[in-house]
C-alpha cells in the first residue's frame, strides 16, 4: 500500500504525484493518495481555478511538451489499478466546495483522521 | 523475429511517461505471449520501460538504439 498526501500547490509536484501513483498502480500497488491544501485547486472542474496554481520553469516546459496532463494520469491510474483519490474535507468546507465543483478523479471526501486510518501500515509520501 | 508477429508501439516525440503509458495501456489489452516493441526518442524512457518490464514480470526480448530512436521489445508474460 502507497499513500500519497499532496499539499503543494506547485504545478510540478503535483504533476509529480499523479505519475508515482500512475507507475505504481501499473504494477499492481494499492494506492490512496490524499489531496489538501494548495493543492486542491489544481483540482478543480473550472480551469480558470486550477491555473492559480505556481508554476516554475520545470512545469512551463512539461505544460509546452503536450503530454497527459496530471489529471489524465490520475484517471489512467485508476484504470490500471487499486487507485482511491480523496479530497480534504477541510479545506473543501473552507471554500464551500462539493464534490461536485471539482474534477471527476476524486472518490469520496476524508478528513485527516480517516485517511491516516486508511493509511496505517503502508509507505506514505508527502508532496 | 518477423516485424509481422511484433505489435510496434510508435511513441515517437512523447516526453517521459507517455511511452511507458503507451506500453501500459497497450499491454493490458493484448494477449499473454504478445510481442510488443516500443519506439521511443525519449532517452529517459529508454530506461525506465525495461525496469518497469523486469518490475511488471514481463519478458525483456531486446532493446536498440536506431539513428535517435529507441526500440524496447517486450513479451507480455502475464
Amino acid at each position: 500500500m502507497i499513500n500519497i498526501i499532496v499539499l503543494s500547490g506547485d504545478y510540478a509536484k503535483i504533476h509529480a504525484a499523479a505519475m508515482i501513483t500512475m507507475v505504481a498502480s501499473s504494477l499492481g500497488q494499492p494506492i490512496n493518495v490524499f489531496v489538501s491544501m494548495e493543492a486542491l485547486p489544481a483540482f478543480h472542474k473550472d480551469s480558470a481555478i486550477r491555473a492559480t496554481v505556481g508554476q516554475g520553469p520545470v512545469a512551463a516546459k512539461i505544460q509546452a511538451s503536450g503530454g497527459e496532463d496530471y489529471l489524465t494520469l490520475l484517471q489512467r491510474a485508476k484504470e490500471f489499478g487499486d487507485v482511491t483519490i480523496y479530497a480534504c474535507s477541510l479545506v473543501m468546507d473552507l471554500h464551500g466546495w462539493t464534490l461536485a465543483d471539482m474534477a471527476p478523479v476524486f472518490d469520496d471526501t476524508l478528513g485527516i483522521n480517516g485517511f491516516l486510518a486508511k493509511a496505517e501500515g503502508g509507505m506514505t509520501l508527502t508532496m | 523475429m518477423p516485424m509481422d508477429d511484433v505489435k510496434v508501439v510508435d511513441a515517437r516525440g512523447s516526453y517521459c511517461p507517455g511511452p511507458l503509458m503507451e506500453l501500459i495501456r497497450i499491454i493490458r489489452q493484448e494477449p499473454v505471449g504478445t510481442v510488443l516493441e516500443v519506439w521511443s526518442s525519449d532517452k529517459g524512457s529508454a530506461k525506465d520501460i525495461p525496469e518497469w518490464v523486469k518490475r511488471a514480470g514481463h519478458e525483456l526480448v531486446a532493446t536498440a538504439e536506431d539513428d535517435g530512436v529507441y526500440k524496447i521489445r517486450v513479451r507480455k508474460a502475464r
